[in-house]
């Protein structure tokens, strides 16, 4: 009952812990874009406005994202039965689609992170597909939402690591070297490399995601940008802007996938075990 | 004036050298996989799930090289700006 209730409450962790880089750094000013939430600016509580930087704003919008897929949720499991109605036979394809992805990196082990992986997944497509709705903005494309995410899956990698293997793990960093005494200046050597990389894998996914999202905005503004004086002069409205956003469209949905899937690959290169399992 | 030379050249130079590598490897894995979807046409989804990991695992590098690019941008100065102190 307990661990049902943790892994319910973890995609909630996984919302509350993008929080902390969103609301610790300076996120720059309040002046760009223009959101419905830009209201919320100029609410105070105690005194102090509600969204203060551009990140809180991004903050702001990722709740939104939440709020909409729980709503699907609840939409969809208001009445669940053995014979699904057509909402809840799409939620549940996309469950399967999400086990499948998860099985195909981690086989028949990684069923207990497919909760994890699936609300990454289901949670960053939402907040990058929400950007292209006119007058809302991608939660994800502001970096400290995308480090708040990158920051989540390194601690769980992690954490599952030292979970699985206590501090046997700290083996897995100096792989390859023979563990005798002669062989430390090679040992610490490694180490520090493997340390490094490590700490570099938040870091890319944490840019890859904000850079897809952030250029792909930037086009869309520099396309309606184009067309701006066309329509300001001589009343002609031409959406240039429209095939990109289907092209944005795609790269939500793949961007979300490939951070998923890069999150499913560390979790399995950490809960390999070293004896044979078949 | 150098400075703001090679900060421009750089800010223009940044995307296109990526973009150019970039678009260069992405050939190679979509060719690879058109090679092997046709060798095998039932693992083409499979296939297909390869492929678009594989490519935007790429694209993710020359995005970065587009942020370098963005926050270099930012360190421009306007044009009238620099047209009134060449005018001095």
């Amino acid at each position: 009952m307990a661990s049902r209730l943790l892994r319910s409450a973890l995609p909630l962790g996984v919302v509350l812990a993008t929080a902390g880089p969103a609301l610790a750094s300076d996120g720059g000013g309040e002046v760009h874009p223009t959101t419905w939430l830009d209201f919320l600016a100029r609410v105070r509580i105690a005194g102090h406005p509600l969204v203060s930087n551009q990140a809180a704003l991004a903050f702001a919008w990722s709740l939104v994202a939440c709020v909409a897929l729980v709503l699907i949720s609840v939409m969809g499991t208001r009445r669940i039965s053995l014979r699904p109605g057509k909402f809840q036979l799409l939620l549940e394809t996309l469950v399967g689609a999400m086990r499948g992805m998860v099985a195909s990196v981690m086989g028949p082990r990684g069923v207990e992170f497919v909760p994890f992986i699936g609300a990454l997944f289901i949670y960053i497509a939402a907040m990058n597909l929400l950007g292209l709705v006119p007058g809302a903005m991608a939660g994800t494309a502001n970096l400290s939402v995308t480090a708040g995410l990158a920051v989540v899956v390194f601690c769980v990698v992690h954490y599952v690591g030292f979970r699985r293997h206590g501090l046997r793990y700290l083996d897995h960093f100096v792989e390859g070297v023979p563990k005798q005494l002669i062989y430390l200046p090679l040992l610490m050597l490694i180490f520090v490399v493997h340390v490094v990389s490590e700490l570099v894998r938040p870091v890319t996914l944490a840019l890859r995601l904000f850079g897809n999202m952030f250029a792909g905005e930037t086009v869309i503004l520099i396309l309606i940008g184009l067309m701006a004086p066309l329509y300001l002069h001589h009343r002609i409205p031409i959406p240039v802007q429209l095939p990109n956003m289907l092209l944005e469209v795609l790269i939500a949905v793949v961007q979300a996938m490939v951070f998923s899937m890069l999150a499913v690959v560390y979790l399995a290169g950490v809960v390999e075990t070293s004896e044979a399992e078949y | 004036m150098l400075y703001l030379f090679g900060l421009a050249v750089a800010t223009g130079l940044a995307v296109a050298i990526a973009a150019f590598a970039g678009s260069l490897s992405q050939g190679r894995v979509a060719s690879a996989a058109l090679e092997a979807a046709a060798r095998q046409p039932e693992a083409g989804g499979r296939l297909l799930t390869f492929l678009i990991l594989g490519l935007a695992l790429i694209e993710s590098l020359t995005i970065y090289a587009l942020v370098v690019s963005i926050l270099l941008s930012r360190k421009l100065p306007e044009t009238a700006e620099v047209l009134k102190v060449l005018a001095r």
